[in-house]
């Protein structure tokens, strides 16, 4: 019953290409527990990502305070590499993404975050609340899926209109011409 | 119009002193009321009236019993409007001894137009002493105002409020409402019941899904009433007074058991069918293989110690497979619960072969749930269910192919562009 009381925020289908270009995260409440949102170039907002691509690296390692072992990967859709971790947190992540042997598809839910360095520069990962092993299949389906989905932003934010869109694309600056192609490369078979 | 209505009750008004040997001017008391009604105040006319009344009761020291400014005019229940005061007439139904002390009776009352709750307030020693309600006799209720708390009216007995029980009228027919036009209040309805959930409190005897030609809605027996049958899955009811209320934004129904009875017919009961083509994003913990108590009437799972939340420790219990989880098309995530069949097809292997599997293993269900989760989750299937209060339960989830993802989303791979490479060459 409890799952019923709150609303599961869904995962939304963004390209790594618009991923990795992530620079701004937002909270929407003051609540510790409140999820942080991010804002990608293309006007989505959001606090989970569904992803399907091949993971072409993992590796095991510890948290900054050396504490507790984690998982990293990369995992590779087409347009680029989503960073990829699981920590003692996200135990069921951790032991899924222990099993895979690299490369496979695999499909990841998680939480997008977007860390500023030390150095000044801004890095994008994925916490993953779960990692499985797909097929061709369904990587050729989310795809789609995704292509149709960053259509949409994109025709949406050309539109305007929409206050908090319109604000995104002024912080970003984003040239919908980028994002156009990134679908594009996406839909473009490999010989 | 205003000034009209003022003139009216400040007309009342002086009436009431005079009956107390009391002569007030008119026109005082409609200075009174217009200002309290008008400028920066802009109270509402009944309680700028009361204000009035209790102003000069004080001031010639007299006591006046007065509620407001009801015509007394008997109002049909269903008329009923919030915060007005009113008079009433109709059948007790049933009557409740309240948890509060300030309160001496909760009862509901019905004269066959609707029905309502009825509050009878304590009152103070030196006060009209407040007479009971008895069930099944009629009463007029003068004076008595409407109230709303959460969306539901009730009409309260204060102390100003004249009970007189009344002969009783003829036994009406109930009207029955349609569940899908459902309000906060006391209802009358009749409807089948589509599906039982498993109770997870003692507190609760039943809990399921009951709907009509029109909608569906969640409902609730609470153990407190004292029922005494079990209803069950595809019979049709007649449910008389039964409290719909709101929590949550969502419309649920507190049922009477003893109110309830079983009822002859047909009835195809309206369901939202819906069709979904999303990603499997979660299967919860208690999906795969599950044990349930075997305590008649029960069915509750039990956990890995065969222990149930209300008969304990069981020796016997009863397999049955089932997948909660959440399907999400990127625009919202629905819950999605599928039952055995299902389970069985979606996991590719029978009911026994899933026990024997689990009871061969050390991991036991959750063996069966690690199953489940590495051939479902992340992927993409159409689920095709009914959906009762955000959650989808499925009759049918198949995976979905590469063409109908073309097919929904109008878009296809293209062949890369060889054009570019002899340009290039």
């Amino acid at each position: 019953m409890a799952e019923m009381k709150f609303k599961r925020e869904p995962a939304k289908r963004v390209f790594a290409a618009e991923f990795r270009g992530c620079k701004f995260s937002e909270k929407f409440s003051t609540d510790e527990k409140a999820p942080t949102f991010i804002l990608t170039p293309t006007g989505e907002i959001t606090a989970r990502l569904l992803i399907v691509g091949v993971a072409t690296s993992k590796e095991r390692t510890t948290t900054k305070d050396k504490s507790n072992t984690m998982y990293r990967a990369r995992v590779n859709d087409g347009t680029g590499d989503f960073f990829i971790s699981a920590s003692s947190f996200q135990p069921e992540a951790m032991m899924q993404l222990a099993k895979i042997e690299v490369p496979a598809i695999v499909s990841i839910v998680g939480k997008p975050k977007v860390y500023n360095k030390e150095d000044g520069t801004i890095f994008t990962s994925v916490n993953a609340e779960s990692v499985t092993i797909v097929d061709k299949e369904t990587r050729e389906i989310w795809k789609l899926d995704t292509a149709k989905s960053t259509m949409d932003r994109i025709s949406v934010m050309e539109t305007g209109g929409i206050k908090a869109i319109d604000n995104i694309k002024e912080k970003y600056n984003t040239n919908l011409d980028t994002y156009k192609s990134i679908v594009n490369k996406a839909l473009t078979r490999n010989v | 119009m205003e000034t009209k209505l003022i003139t009216e009750s400040a007309e009342k008004i002086v009436k009431l002193f005079k009956e107390k040997e009391v002569n007030l001017t008119k026109k005082s008391i409609v200075e009174d009321l217009t200002k309290l009604t008008g400028g920066d105040l802009e109270l509402p006319l009944n309680d700028a009236v009361r204000a009035v009344v209790g102003k000069y009761a004080r001031q010639h020291n007299v006591k006046i019993q007065f509620g407001g400014t009801s015509s007394g005019d008997i109002v049909a229940i269903k008329d009923l409007q919030p915060n007005t005061w009113v008079t009433i007439e109709g059948e007790i139904i049933e009557v409740s001894k309240p948890k509060s002390d300030r309160i001496h009776q909760m009862a509901v009352i019905t004269d066959g137009s609707g029905s309502i709750k009825v509050t009878v307030w304590n009152r103070k020693p030196d006060e009209p002493k407040v007479q009971d309600l008895i069930p099944g006799k009629w009463y007029k209720i003068s004076n008595a105002i409407v109230n709303v708390f959460k969306e539901v009216q009730s009409v309260g007995i204060q102390k100003g409020t004249n009970i007189a029980e009344v002969t009783s009228k003829v036994k009406f027919a109930p009207t029955f409402d349609d569940i899908t036009n459902l309000k906060p209040g006391i209802v009358n309805i009749r409807g089948k019941v589509t599906r039982l959930f498993e109770t997870k409190s003692d507190k609760v005897w039943q809990g399921g899904v009951i709907g009509d030609e029109t909608g569906s809605i969640n409902f609730v027996i609470w153990a407190s009433s004292n029922p005494k049958v079990k209803l069950e899955e595809g019979k049709i009811y007649t449910s008389l007074f039964a409290a719909c209320s709101k929590f949550n934004d969502k419309l649920s129904l507190s049922i009477v058991a003893n109110e309830t009875t079983e009822s002859e017919g047909e009835m195809n009961v309206k369901t939202s069918n819906v069709s979904v083509v999303g990603n499997i994003v979660i299967i919860n913990d208690g999906s795969g293989i599950i044990k349930r108590c075997t305590v008649e009437g029960c069915g509750r799972t039990l956990n890995r110690m065969n222990y149930c939340t209300t008969h304990e420790i069981q020796k016997d219990f009863k397999y049955d497979m089932r997948i909660k989880g959440v399907v999400d098309d990127g625009i919202e995530a629905k819950y999605i619960h599928a039952s055995m069949k299902l389970t069985e097809k979606l996991l590719g292997a029978t009911m026994e072969q899933t026990i024997k599997k689990s009871e061969n293993t050390p991991l036991g269900a959750e063996a069966i749930l690690i199953d489940l989760r590495e051939k479902l989750v992340g992927k993409y299937y159409h689920v095709e269910g009914i959906e009762i209060d955000g959650r989808i339960i499925a009759t049918d989830i198949r995976p979905l192919k590469v063409e109908d993802m073309k097919h929904i989303t109008g878009l296809d791979f293209k062949e890369p562009a060889q054009t570019k490479i002899t340009e290039g060459v």
